[in-house]
């Protein structure tokens, strides 16, 4: 069954935040969406919230905590780290990509240069996830 | 005197990482610059089309094109960067799985033929590394063939201490003055949407970092030759 998600959006940049919310907003499946700017940011929302998201889309190059840096510290919390994370970046860094794996990541996506792409690969990722199970916190 | 050397060659060394690290960071926020603006430009172009005229449609295309065009180059920039700022993963690779790997990856148009004659061998490199030699080499040689019916053969040597690799193509050629300029940084000869002139001299640079040496024999109008040797042992 296609469920709708509560998503967790950790982006700094508000174009970025832009494209996103543009590209759910065409989609069939209504998700919800929590924005955090920073790491930091996204860990207080964690932290506060009874319901955890069912899905972390992260970026890696974001002030103050960055991804690489919450990354780690869902990965060592015993309540934070079944919620599967796919990182979206505009790097594809070898060095990025072992360090992500290594952690744990539900997948890692390169933004592509043009929206359409863009869109298409957030809709393929949204769309898997959708008819999956989760760990309910 | 000697140690004055030594001194200078570790500060060159140094300054040439900085230098490295520099041109990576900045290609890599100018990238995030562009896929923004590149988002912002699909919008505008979304809301509007139907409310400009077919010359403004028309320039905003051509503004995508330049866009996707400093893309590559960034790209470009990143990966030569990158060439010897990491240290290599050597794995066992056979060439002949790998290059038509390569091949079925590029957009190769129906008219250009690209066959490997003979057996290519089973090298101990680094597969990134050796992917970009053969990609950009392979498709400078489709990307600027003028044949009707474009050919481009991939062979090798093999000589006591190397392997002497040959792509051999029936596109424009390249004028004698160009034969070594082309291996320089963005020195591009014709002009085609996606080229911008780092291929060869990413091709360049990993070769130098085995030891290998790349040139090209051609004649205008027949096609080219580019060769390119690696050494059985190599110093890494």
């Amino acid at each position: 069954m296609r469920k709708s998600l509560n998503i967790l959006l950790v982006e700094d940049d508000m174009i970025e935040i832009m494209k996103f919310n543009r590209t759910i907003s065409k989609l069939a499946c209504h998700h919800n969406i929590i924005e955090a700017k920073n790491g930091e940011e996204a860990l207080d929302i964690l932290y506060n919230n009874e319901s955890l998201p069912d899905l972390i889309l992260l970026d890696l190059n974001m002030p103050k905590i960055n991804g690489l840096e919450f990354l780690s510290i869902i990965r060592n919390n015993n309540q934070l780290k079944y919620i599967p994370t796919v990182i979206l970046t505009s790097s594809n860094d070898h060095k990025d990509v072992a360090d992500c794996h290594q952690l744990g990541i539900a997948g890692y996506l390169v933004k592509p240069l043009k929206f359409s792409d863009y869109s298409e690969s957030i809709k393929t990722v949204l769309d898997y996830w959708c008819f999956n199970e989760f760990v309910q916190a | 005197m000697m140690h004055q050397k030594e001194q200078l060659l570790q500060k060159l060394k140094y300054q040439n990482e900085q230098l490295n690290d520099y041109a990576h960071l900045v290609s890599h926020d100018l990238k995030s610059s562009l896929r923004s603006l590149s988002a912002l430009l699909s919008w505008v172009k979304e809301d509007c089309i139907e409310k400009i005229g077919e010359e403004s449609v028309g320039n905003l295309n051509l503004m995508e094109a330049k866009i996707e065009k400093m893309d590559q180059f960034l790209e470009d920039i990143i990966n030569y960067s990158e060439i010897g700022a990491t240290s290599l993963k050597i794995t066992t690779i056979d060439l002949n799985k790998k290059v038509s790997k390569i091949i079925d990856s590029l957009h190769i148009p129906q008219n250009i033929k690209v066959v490997v004659k003979g057996n290519l061998p089973v090298l101990n490199a680094d597969a990134r590394r050796l992917r970009q030699v053969f990609q950009n080499l392979i498709s400078n040689a489709v990307n600027f063939n003028d044949k009707e019916n474009g050919l481009i053969e991939i062979g090798v040597e093999e000589a006591e201490d190397l392997f002497t690799f040959s792509l051999k193509d029936n596109g424009q050629g390249i004028p004698q003055e160009y034969h070594e300029k082309i291996f320089n940084n963005f020195t591009t000869l014709g002009y085609h949407e996606k080229s911008t002139g780092m291929g060869l001299s990413i091709a360049k640079r990993v070769l130098d970092l085995y030891g290998g040496e790349i040139w090209v024999e051609s004649e205008v109008s027949k096609g080219s030759i580019f060769y390119f040797t690696i050494p059985k042992k190599h110093h890494q």
